[in-house]
């Protein structure tokens, strides 16, 4: 009796994606957190990209799954980006930040305020760049995938953002 | 990377960490409709889209309505308005309604009572009972809902079916919709050559926390008419049916997640409803003969034949005095006979043998 059966295209959310998901839901958040400076809107950012890829899994290639993933990371935080400049062009952030004078926690505060700042106010390319580099530790080539910059562009962007950070915020201690 | 660089990405891994705050474990993974987007331009354009894709999906309806004589409920007859047709929406908050409606237990999904099945459903979707007309109607026993995005509410883009045996139209889980008498698809393509049908996958998966066959079919009418039908049958009493014939991607992922997130009521009878195999061993006895059968999967589309992944044997009494649909008494059962056997959940009441 034949015993092989046909193999198909089996369904999105079978247990290959719920794996990818919960093994890179995490690093995805943190990618977009650095991306966009607030965990809610990361999460929201990481649910978009998630979606995408879970409607497209069964023709992705397996290799490029991941890749691809954090190509709709990138792509849902500059949406979220783009909503937030313009939510910011009708509202006056009022700072509330503490006075002068503190101990070590509020140092540190101060220090990730600074970074903050620094970064809000490099171009979005250079910002990615940094984050993909310094959050999610990828070499420059997948950092070349997940941003549609060439190579050159990223090494680029790299050395001009960390630049531009060192100008903005001195040595760093 | 230079100290400059290195100071930078500790800083910068610092920053990340009070931002994002401990590792947290991903929530529940809902599929998410585009016109949940916050934003009011992608609303209006994922209604714009939607607007299309329902008039092509009518006319295409139409047009492959014409070529395709499609597998569901077959029997015609009035509809017949019964509380069982009614889907009853539950909530696990107290409320002063009698009418409650439906709650959420996953962040976007709902939950909802229907014919005693907790149905459990993503973000964006609905179920509603089918409606009938031209004088059809569900299988006698039987009632079905539609299970649909929000946009396309009671088009069957998935239905759900608490499926009854039929007299003359036993439930079969190798067949597209569930039952025996179904048709199969593109036939008038078969007969011009054109058409292809492969099964693609059969197997055995949970739905609703009860093992369901699983089947998962393409029809390639012609070059532009392609249907992909998948189908969750359990078929032991209380048996039910979640089925569509345009089981893309998504639509398959919607039928996976609600198979895997509803709960459907408990077995109240022995024997399953429908079965397939080989007889591999005959015990008679003066009113009976004990056959035990050796399950496969049918294809009449697998170039690879049948489907046999597991040698357990199940056991069933045929009663001597079983005739047939014509009425004749059937033959004794033989070792080796490929049969088909149709039971009532407690006896059988069916036994024919279906060459390959």
């Amino acid at each position: 009796m034949i015993t092989q059966a046909r193999t198909g295209p089996q369904p999105v959310g079978s247990s290959d994606f719920e794996v990818c998901y919960e093994r890179y839901w995490w690093p995805m958040v943190r990618l977009a957190t650095g991306l966009l400076g607030d965990r809610a809107a990361a999460e929201d950012a990481v649910q978009e990209a998630f979606t995408a890829v879970y409607r497209r899994w069964s023709t992705l290639a397996e290799v490029t799954r991941i890749g691809y993933l954090r190509v709709c990371v990138v792509n849902a935080t500059r949406t979220t980006q783009r909503r937030q400049t313009t939510q910011r062009k009708h509202l006056r952030l009022v700072e509330d930040r503490p006075a002068a004078g503190a101990d070590e926690g509020l140092i540190q505060q101060f220090d990730r305020d600074d970074l903050r700042q620094a970064l809000n106010l490099l171009p979005l390319r250079q910002r990615e760049v940094l984050a993909l580099r310094f959050v999610s530790e990828l070499p420059d080539a997948e950092i070349a995938q997940a941003t549609g910059l060439s190579l050159g562009g990223v090494r680029s962007a790299s050395s001009r953002g960390i630049a531009a950070l060192r100008s903005s915020m001195g040595e760093l201690r | 990377m230079n100290d400059f660089e290195t100071r930078l990405a500790a800083r910068f891994a610092a920053l990340v960490d009070h931002e994002a705050g401990a590792p947290d474990s991903a929530p529940p993974f809902v599929p998410v409709l585009e016109d949940e987007a916050p934003d009011r331009r992608s609303r209006t354009r994922v209604f714009l889209v939607a607007a299309v894709v329902v008039m092509v999906a009518a006319l295409t309806w139409a047009g492959l309505s014409q070529v395709i004589r499609l597998p569901g409920p077959q029997v015609a007859g009035p509809p017949t308005p019964s509380a069982g047709t009614t889907a009853t929406a539950v909530s696990t908050a107290p409320s002063t309604s009698a009418s409650a409606q439906t709650t959420s237990s996953v962040a976007g999904a709902s939950t909802t009572v229907v014919g005693g099945m907790t149905l459990s459903l993503p973000a964006g979707w609905t179920v509603t009972p089918q409606t009938y007309s031209g004088g059809s109607g569900p299988i006698p026993g039987s009632t079905v809902w539609c299970i649909d995005p929000v946009t396309a509410k009671g088009s069957c883009t998935i239905s759900l079916t608490s499926a009854g045996q039929a007299t003359g139209n036993p439930l079969d889980v190798d067949v597209e919709g569930g039952w025996s008498s179904n048709p199969s698809y593109c036939s008038a393509d078969v007969r011009q050559g054109q058409a292809t049908h492969t099964l693609d996958v059969a197997d055995v998966r949970s739905f609703g926390g009860r093992s369901a066959e699983y089947r998962k079919w393409t029809h390639t009418c012609t070059a532009t008419q392609v249907v992909q039908a998948e189908m969750y049958e359990v078929a032991y009493a209380p048996a039910w049916i979640l089925f569509s014939e345009h089981a893309d991607s998504y639509v398959s992922a919607v039928m996976a997640w609600v198979a895997q997130h509803s709960t459907l009521p408990v077995q109240t009878l022995p024997l399953r409803l429908q079965d397939l195999g080989y007889v591999r061993s005959v015990h008679a006895s003066v009113s009976a003969y004990i056959v035990t059968l050796d399950r496969v999967y049918a294809s009449a589309y697998s170039t690879a034949g049948e489907i046999n992944n597991s040698s357990t044997t199940y056991e069933y009494t045929i009663p001597a005095l079983l005739v047939d649909a014509a009425g004749k008494q059937i033959a004794a059962p033989k070792v080796g006979d490929r049969a088909f056997i149709v039971t009532n959940g407690s006896a059988v009441t069916g036994y024919s043998v279906r060459p390959l």
